[in-house]
């Protein structure tokens, strides 16, 4: 039998079927600011514990694009932001628009007007939102109430840049994403993008750490980033981690590319509590 | 590794299958054509009880699609857990996947991968498997993965067509008949055709022509022909399935007509 109590209910919010697509936000027109905020859905039909955004850019074939996206709720006017600067990218080098998918383990009651805006690096890319809002969440993860970014760069709409150095498949110096985190972290997600699509083929690996600098202690070893063409959040799968509010987070990664240029990542976090 | 125990126990997060000297997981070799290869361990008795793994997969530049299983248990007595991932590649770009799992997997057991490809033997992919702490699964533990509606004689998925009709939602194809075991939640996995298109895929359960939405709209886009661009971090989406359900798949296209890959995985 199914078990109805278990409310495993999926809404499905920003999608226009009569397009197959998501619901269009256009940028600001200027680049690296933030867009107008545009609804998705007036009022959600029931609690959620849990976003899977489906971001895709625009139909155009732009420039490449950094991209830093907020998913929002309340009344028009009046938005709080609910995910603060996702990670997102744009690469026009091999053409054509793609969709990343993005978890988010956070609450959204029943009855929110949910919005979405986003800047970029340029200003002749448009993104899409579809939305799934999950009752249940994730498996297994409890949902949170507050997310923070970490290492976002929003004058440039990028994460902030790690070099994994001259030497291949050597971890670099560690970069610092918080001096003190501004509040506890119970689960985190590093969102990272190589910079350069010109090297499909290179594999980069990350990790995170705590603590003061030259005394980084390994939280997350060895994440691996892959390398991709269009918009690319490497892992939105959110870790779970205890880490108290004030804390330093940093990131060092190694690459098997060592070529200038193209060797670097940009990355922020967020931090769920 | 900093264990901080501040609230709670600690949750730790362990690479089994270590990036080593090419920043790339241990390799796995496939067999014959839409054969499973070898065993290859990626860690010989893990370092802690995980409540979750993240499973990720990587593809070398050759344009070929693998299905990959993740395993536990000592050498020649490996058991899948996680049964035919899709790493599709056919875009011949180096593709990923991320594939998280919420399931336990106890300390000190050897894990180990498998994989088989359209492109016969020695056709390799590099893996890494991160185990995250047990804090993770805080309801009832899951341990195993199923794959639904895999094709394993061709390395593919259920070939779901969209109606002719723009943007509108075609017939269901069946993924598999009956489930053999309850599942607690499905994640979907797609493999774009040939044709540049926008996808909107709704999984159901159900009898034949009496099917119900369980998963609406997913989106999946293939915008270039050439270069195929599938979902690469599935993520489980809550929803009790009875064993003995009937599981199905339907889209639209933007182009009507068009053609996409399917399968859902199930975790019990």
């Amino acid at each position: 039998m199914f078990n109805f109590q278990d409310g495993g209910a999926v809404e499905s919010i920003g999608w226009d079927a009569a397009n197959t697509r998501g619901t269009a936000v256009a940028n600001s027109g200027v680049a690296n600011t933030k867009s107008g905020w545009v609804q998705l859905v007036a009022a959600t039909a029931r609690d959620a514990r849990g976003i899977l955004a489906q971001v895709h850019a625009n139909d155009t074939v732009g420039a490449a694009a950094a991209l830093l996206f907020d998913l929002g709720i309340g009344g028009a006017g009046a938005e709080q932001v609910l995910v603060p600067n996702a990670l997102d990218y744009f690469c026009s080098a091999a053409g054509g628009d793609g969709t990343a998918d993005f978890f988010f383990p956070i609450s959204v009651p029943a009855g929110s007007r949910v919005s979405a805006r986003f800047q970029g690096s340029n200003t002749t890319v448009n993104l899409r939102f579809a939305l799934k809002l999950l009752q249940q969440g994730l498996i297994g993860m409890p949902s949170y109430g507050r997310l923070k970014d970490y290492g976002s760069v929003t004058g440039t709409s990028s994460g902030s840049v790690v070099d994994p150095g001259g030497v291949a498949n050597t971890k670099s110096a560690w970069v610092q994403l918080s001096a003190a985190t501004g509040s506890p972290i119970e689960a985190l997600a590093l969102n990272a993008r190589v910079r350069n699509s010109a090297s499909p083929g290179a594999q980069w690996v990350a990790d995170i750490g705590v603590g003061g600098a030259g005394a980084e202690q390994i939280i997350v070893p060895d994440l691996y980033i892959p390398s991709r063409v269009r918009n690319s959040p490497a892992l939105p799968c959110f870790i779970p981690v205890t880490i108290p509010a004030g804390t330093r987070l940093s990131v060092r990664a190694q690459s098997d590319n060592i070529t200038a240029g193209q060797r670097e990542m940009d990355c922020n976090i967020l931090g769920a509590d | 590794m900093a264990d901080w125990t501040v609230a709670g126990e600690p949750c730790r997060v362990q690479a089994a299958g270590s990036p080593g000297t090419t920043s790339g997981g241990t390799t796995v070799t496939s067999a014959a054509l839409n054969t499973k290869g070898s065993w290859a361990q990626l860690v010989a008795a893990s370092g802690q009880e995980a409540g979750g793994v993240l499973v990720v997969a990587r593809s070398t530049l050759n344009a070929i699609d693998f299905l990959l299983d993740i395993g536990v248990g000592a050498a020649a007595a490996e058991q899948a857990i996680i049964k035919d991932l899709f790493v599709g590649n056919a875009s011949g770009f180096r593709h990923s996947l991320l594939f998280f799992a919420p399931i336990n997997i106890p300390n000190g057991s050897r894990i180990s991968a498998r994989c088989q490809s359209v492109g016969g033997a020695t056709q390799v992919i590099g893996v890494t498997v991160h185990l995250l702490g047990s804090r993770f699964n805080q309801g009832k533990p899951l341990s195993l993965v199923d794959a639904l509606g895999t094709v394993p004689a061709s390395t593919s998925l259920s070939v779901v067509t969209a109606n002719a009709v723009a943007s509108t939602k075609g017939t269901y194809t069946q993924l598999i008949a009956s489930t053999t075991r309850e599942y607690r939640g499905l994640a979907v996995t797609t493999n774009v055709g040939s044709a540049a298109a926008r996808f909107g895929v709704d999984i159901a359960v159900g009898a034949a022509a009496a099917e119900q939405v369980i998963i609406p709209d997913f989106h999946v886009i293939n915008s270039v022909g050439s270069a195929r661009q599938n979902p690469t971090q599935p993520v489980f989406i809550p929803c009790r399935i009875p064993a003995g359900t009937r599981l199905s798949a339907r889209c639209a296209s933007s182009t009507g007509a068009a053609t996409i890959g399917v399968a859902v995985h199930g975790v019990c």
